[in-house]
């Protein structure tokens, strides 16, 4: 059981870092990025390359950071603004495109072999019988901390208020005077570098591939909606539930059921965020913490 | 410190003009009033003024400046108009102190604090609910809170879009008072829509009476209150 608690904690938390950024994104332009996960990739790529070059693990982790987060404010001027002038479903069917170009990219810069970050070998932890590694450790505290803050400045700052102002009333909030496009950068800068930490921290913890991001675009949109979407809140709570029930199912020996020892294999792990999802929308399709009516 | 409009076409498609060719003045400190039927084009009209309806020709000029294509927020700051749109007028998940710091997001911390305080003094229900969300305030407190939180940014032009809509008698009369007390404190500029056309037209100094996207008449309140085909049409006259 204290498996399923440490399996919880480390996949939650990357699962966690993306479902905010996708719902940050959702609440103020009302479109899903299915993109959105490609910045994981990035992000672990990008510190691929800069350690390559011969920087330090934690210098090219914070400007891999830098880096997908000033492309994404770039992607969101060149692409998504426009489409998004057609309506969100057009940018919704530009986002997977997208995904499928930086995907293709990546897959010809450095083809499809795993990479791994230099990352000094470090024995692992024996946590009351769980085995758990000190970048494990690192990369929940991490992940907490980022989402601690991520809540603070939402509710306690001006730029906060802004973000709530424009996902809660668009027009309004420029005929407040607020700078939207201004706030809408931000978001994306945040969210984006939001993504590519936890893809750099997964990306430690073991490898990055191509399909670093796209194997978690089930669980994050899964934990987004069953959050309701807009709610960072919902969105964090779903994730680590999420994860949690994910670890269980696969740890649980269903050999009570069906006879002898039966467990999971660990390719049904995504059917769990999917069945969460579907069952999330036939009960509450608002989400967890969603509104059932979000303007006014 | 007036509004003046000189053949001002606007729309939200191309080619399909919901306003056509208005010609209008509002001069200083004074209250004007938009009457008309449903989808006449009242509520296009003010956006247009602030900026949230596409204009396609003709000219409007806030306090002696040009603003035709001047994004919506500019026009807040720089031109000092305030608008408080007909629905969806304040942001629900906000608190009312949140709502209020929003609207003044652009001005000065210490110029911010100033006017929430003299705004709190001046309408002590939303000072006793300052930490409450703006979604569950009453009707009443919401339109107070919808006409506070444009007063945040010490406007000359202030845009109302029915600010009576769904008030008790009691409340709409308050409102009203509101209005022309907002105008008499602050120096503003007002023009609003509205449907109590009556109670409207009577704390105003010009009326409009604007059909089909077109201006029908145009002139001091007084004049408009007792217009026999008006008073028919629209005020609920016998
Ligand atoms: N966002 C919009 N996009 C397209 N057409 C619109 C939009 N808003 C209003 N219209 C159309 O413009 C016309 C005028 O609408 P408007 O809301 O200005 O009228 P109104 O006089 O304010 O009506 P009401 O008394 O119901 O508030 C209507 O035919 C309406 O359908
Ligand atoms: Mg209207």
């Amino acid at each position: 059981m204290v498996e399923v608690l440490v399996d919880t904690a480390v996949r939650g938390s990357i699962i966690a870092l993306l479902a905010v950024g996708l719902t940050l994104i959702q609440g103020t332009l009302r479109f899903a990025n299915v993109a959105h996960v490609e910045f994981a990739t990035l992000g672990g790529y990008s510190a691929v390359a800069l350690t390559g070059a011969g920087l330090g693990l934690l210098l090219s982790s914070a400007l891999g950071v830098a880096l997908v987060a000033v492309l994404a404010v770039v992607l969101y001027r060149l692409l998504f603004r426009r489409l998004l002038r057609s309506g969100p479903m057009i940018a919704l069917i530009g986002s997977l495109a997208l995904a499928i170009v930086i995907r293709a990219t990546l897959q010809l810069l450095y083809g499809s072999r795993p990479r791994y970050l230099p990352t000094p070998l470090e024995r692992g932890i024996d946590f009351h019988g769980a085995l758990i590694t000190p970048s494990q450790i690192r990369l929940v505290c991490i992940s907490l901390g980022l989402l601690a803050l991520l809540a603070l400045v939402l509710k306690f700052t001006s730029l906060g208020r802004a973000v709530r102002a424009v996902a809660a009333n668009p027009e309004l909030a420029d005929v407040s005077g607020l700078n939207r496009g201004r706030v809408v950068d931000i978001v994306w800068m945040l969210s984006a570098g939001l993504a590519a930490v936890s893809g750099i921290l997964l990306s430690i913890d073991s490898a990055v591939g191509i399909e670093l991001g796209f194997n978690l675009l089930l669980p994050v949109f899964a934990a987004a909606i069953v959050g309701g979407l807009g709610s960072i809140a919902g969105a964090v709570i779903a994730a680590y539930a999420l994860a949690c029930a994910e670890s269980l199912v696969l740890q649980i020996d269903w050999g009570a059921i069906v006879g002898g020892t039966h467990h999971l294999e660990v390719g049904y792990r995504p059917a769990v965020g999917f069945a969460l999802l579907v069952v999330m929308l036939a009960f509450r399709p608002q989400g967890l913490m969603g509104r059932a009516v979000r303007r006014g | 410190m007036s509004i003046e409009l000189r053949g001002v076409t606007a729309g939200y498609v191309q080619d399909v003009p919901v306003v056509r060719n208005i010609d209008m003045h509002v001069p200083t400190k004074a209250i004007a009033t938009v009457i008309g039927p449903n989808g006449s084009g009242k509520s296009t009209l003010l956006r247009s003024v602030v900026g949230q309806t596409p204009q396609t020709t003709g000219s409007i000029v806030v306090d002696g400046a040009e603003v035709r294509g001047v994004s919506a927020h500019r026009r807040v700051i720089e031109h000092r108009v305030a608008f408080v749109p007909q629905v969806a007028n304040v942001f629900g998940p906000l608190t009312v102190m949140e709502n209020l710091e929003v609207g003044g997001a652009r001005v000065p911390r210490k110029q911010q604090r100033r006017r929430i305080s003299e705004l709190l003094d001046t309408y002590p229900d939303l000072a006793a609910k300052r930490r409450i969300r703006a979604e569950s305030l009453s009707g009443g407190q919401r339109q107070l809170l919808a006409l506070a939180r444009a007063l945040m940014t010490s406007p000359t032009t202030l845009l109302l879009d029915e600010p009576s809509a769904g008030l008790s008698p009691a409340m709409m009369d308050s409102m009203f008072d509101a209005v022309r007390n907002t105008r008499d404190l602050h120096d503003v500029t007002v023009l609003l829509v509205e449907q109590n056309a009556v109670q409207s037209l009577e704390i105003s100094d010009f009326g409009v009476v604007l059909v089909a996207g077109e201006l029908a008449m145009h002139g001091p309140a007084r004049d408009i209150l007792s217009d026999p085909t008006v008073g028919r049409l629209y005020l609920g006259a016998a």
